[in-house]
């Protein structure tokens, strides 16, 4: 109705009353194809393009060799994943960083919005403090922690000798080098999830857990069954952001073990990364891009859907 | 003494005839051969990799460049980067005039996809090379690496080949010999192993695949082949004993957290004075010689790797196909490999791919390291050409064998390991036939 309004008086304005309303419809059509058609053309280019002519990729055989005649060979190359060890291991890498992380950023991000939801002397300075790994460039940051863990000479190593602890190998080992990716990664993005979750505990309202305190429960249990059950959409939303970022970590690894020690800490992205451009088997590369997108894909479905449950429950 | 002032003029009048002969004949070379300005005003691009041999020639470009008025814009790079670069500009057909590839690394698949240019006809052509050029100086070894499957694709920059480093005075104290084989190496590496103190007996890479080219050596040097009847043999008897040896090596003699080691870690730690033994390209001498840069200058000296199957290698300039000014660049690239730049290098501690550096009483007659020059030359000779297996796929080859190394390093049980390897890289060469 108000969009009515608004054209009538558009109409009105550039015609002065003129147009009749057939003409006003007719404009209506036109704009309505032509305002959006600008965020249709970048989506177009920017999405539809680039995932469209991946999957073209994906079913041909294309290398530098042949790159002004890529073969058409169906799904040769998605057969080859199936059979690709090297393509198991790095989706099983995958899965098991990005649980990993997500399950300690989620932690350690509650834990400090909890933290600093109450009132302490240089809470803002802290906080701010404790900001600063998200900002920090993560090749610059790979670099530093590729210092501070050397095993021969680190900091890291140091410290643990100082405590009387046996140093460890960290990146340097096939067996610590993901956790350690994970410790990495936490470092740099648990404050992210802080952030989020503070924004949700700011939001609730107060009444329930004065009530709640009224009626004698421990701190505890308001936390466990009230702020918990409440805040349970807006971890949805910093989970469904982080996994899908965990899923296509690069930056971090590629920086400090480029996928070593051997192919300890080769991810997905990392081996198509690989197989793409130092080997330039583009054909295949694109056919692990699209399992890869898939896997993201319904992956962020998959927490969309359970977010909606969730605030349908709440 | 009519006679004696007629003899005495006749020797005058010919020695004068001889002396103006030459300084015309040398009057006509500067002036009329070979014209260095030919190509004045022109700008090439020229990409190429971080090296000691880099920093020496970017010191030296503003000669050439008033030599000639030509500007060289060089573009250089770290080798991995250099690599997807290149592959991605001479895809596109881009105006790279210059390039450098290892051959031994990426020249069979450059040459497959047709990014070489053969150079015969410019060093055949009078009047685009100087005469003082002199193609036949560059040592069989050298050309060897700057061509492939028979065609002469570029000129060598330098020629290196893997060496020992050790440090005598620890040696010494020890009493011990520098060790030529595998059971030697691993007694002195193992008596002098001291890592409560941060001393490790036995250096060397354990980084993947930048770990296979140096362990091509003991492969070939018990016995083993990256391929045997165009076949992979990465998991025969020999393979397998060079894997254990060398897992163990770095496992029980060298520093931890190996598998990470590339030469850029070793060097580090070889001159901070943490090492004993290391083998690495030759080229490395020159940081390790340098009191500026290292702290073992005095004390370090050279020898042919345990079991005396050294790799080479070199960096090798190119023109590709696409090149929009051929000539200009031609003149950059034998300027740059002069023998004049050659020796210079040479005097640097940089392998010259020239006899006459290595032969140039500048050079022999001043030779601050005599044990360098000896081991490099004896390494050169028995150089094998076999740092990598002669296919096109040699990236994803490394990588699945820097696997098995990094297995081996860790303790795995490398039989299984070796095993799933052999079956990637049969599968790898199917992909290639």
């Amino acid at each position: 109705m108000t969009q009515r309004v608004f054209w009538k008086q558009l109409s009105d304005f550039m015609g002065e009353g003129r147009f009749k309303v057939s003409s006003v419809r007719r404009g209506q059509m036109i704009a309505s194809w032509l305002f959006p058609l600008p965020a249709v053309l970048v989506v177009a280019i920017m999405l539809a393009y680039p995932v469209g002519y991946t999957v073209w990729l994906s079913l041909h055989d294309l290398s530098p060799f042949n790159l002004d005649k890529p073969a058409w060979i169906g799904f040769e190359n998605y057969a080859t994943l199936l059979k690709d060890t090297r393509f198991h291991a790095a989706l099983e890498r995958t899965i098991y960083f990005t649980l990993g992380a997500l399950a300690l950023q989620v932690t350690l991000g509650l834990g400090m919005a909890l933290l600093f939801n109450h009132d302490f002397v240089g809470r803002g300075i802290v906080r701010t403090l404790f900001l600063l790994p998200m900002v920090a460039t993560p090749v610059a940051m790979s670099l530093i922690w590729m210092l501070i863990l050397n095993p021969v000479d680190g900091v890291a190593n140091w410290i643990l000798k100082t405590l009387h602890l046996p140093p460890q190998l960290w990146l340097n080992s096939g067996k610590s080098v993901l956790p350690t990716l994970i410790l990495i990664d936490t470092w740099q993005w648990s404050p992210l999830v802080m952030l989020m979750i503070l924004a949700g505990i700011t939001a609730l309202p107060h009444e329930p857990f004065e009530a709640a305190a009224i009626d004698g429960a421990s701190r505890w249990q308001s936390f466990r069954f009230l702020m918990l059950p409440m805040l349970r959409p807006t971890i949805m939303v910093a989970l469904m952001f982080r996994s899908i970022d965990c899923l296509k970590t690069f930056d971090i690894i590629y920086g400090t073990t480029q996928g070593g020690p051997g192919f300890a800490s080769e991810t997905l992205n990392l081996y198509i990364y690989k197989t793409g451009f130092d080997y330039f088997r583009l054909g295949y590369a694109a056919a692990a891009l699209v399992v890869f997108f898939t896997l993201v894909l319904s992956v962020s479905l998959l927490l969309i859907v359970l977010r909606r449950r969730t605030e349908a429950a709440a | 003494m009519k006679q004696k002032l007629a003899g005495f003029l006749s020797v005058a009048v010919l020695l004068a005839v001889i002396f103006s002969s030459v300084g015309v004949s040398s009057s006509l070379a500067q002036e009329g051969e070979f014209d260095w300005r030919r190509y004045e005003g022109t700008t090439i691009r020229v990409l190429w990799p971080n090296t000691a041999w880099t920093d020496f020639i970017l010191e030296e470009l503003p000669a050439f460049e008033a030599l000639t008025g030509i500007k060289v814009n060089m573009e250089t790079f770290v080798e991995d980067q250099l690599r997807q670069k290149l592959t991605v500009e001479l895809i596109a057909g881009s105006d790279i005039d210059i390039f450098g590839s290892m051959t031994i690394q990426e020249g069979f698949k450059y040459h497959q996809a047709g990014w070489y240019t053969t150079l015969d006809d410019l060093i055949n052509d009078p009047t685009l090379t100087n005469p003082d050029f002199d193609f036949e100086d560059f040592s069989e070894g050298a050309i060897s690496l700057a061509t492939v499957n028979g065609d002469l694709i570029g000129i060598p920059t330098y020629s290196d080949a893997q060496i020992m480093f050790y440090r005598p005075s620890i040696l010494e104290a020890a009493g011990l010999k520098v060790p030529t084989t595998f059971e030697e190496t691993e007694a002195v590496a193992a008596a002098l192993h001291d890592p409560d103190n941060d001393f490790y007996g036995w250096i060397n890479r354990g980084k993947g695949a930048a770990a296979t080219s140096v362990f091509s050596s003991v492969l070939y040097g018990m016995g083993g082949a990256w391929i045997v009847d165009g076949k992979p043999a990465i998991n025969t008897p020999e393979a397998i004993a060079a894997f254990d040896w060398w897992g163990r090596m770095l496992r029980e003699y060298g520093p931890p957290g190996a598998v990470n080691n590339s030469w850029p870690e070793n060097l580090q730690l070889f001159t901070s004075g943490k090492g004993a033994l290391w083998t690495e390209s030759g080229q490395a001498a020159a940081t390790v010689l340098d009191p500026e840069q290292s702290g073992v200058a005095d004390d370090v000296s050279f020898a042919v790797v345990p079991g005396g199957k050294p790799y080479a290698y070199g960096w090798v300039m190119s023109i590709p196909p696409s090149a929009p000014n051929r000539e200009a660049a031609w003149y950059f690239i034998q300027w740059a490999t002069s023998k004049e730049n050659s020796l210079k290098a040479k005097l640097l501690g940089i392998p010259a791919p020239r006899t006459s550096s290595w032969e140039d009483p500048a050079f022999t007659e001043n030779d601050p390291h005599p044990d360098l020059t000896e081991a490099m030359r004896e390494s050169l000779q028995l150089a094998m050409p076999y740092m990598n297996p002669h296919i096109v796929n040699v990236q994803p080859w490394r990588d699945v064998v820097g696997q098995v190394i990094v297995d081996a390093i860790e303790g795995k049980d490398i039989v299984a390991s070796a095993n799933a390897a052999q079956a990637q890289l049969e599968e790898l060469l199917k992909q290639e036939q």
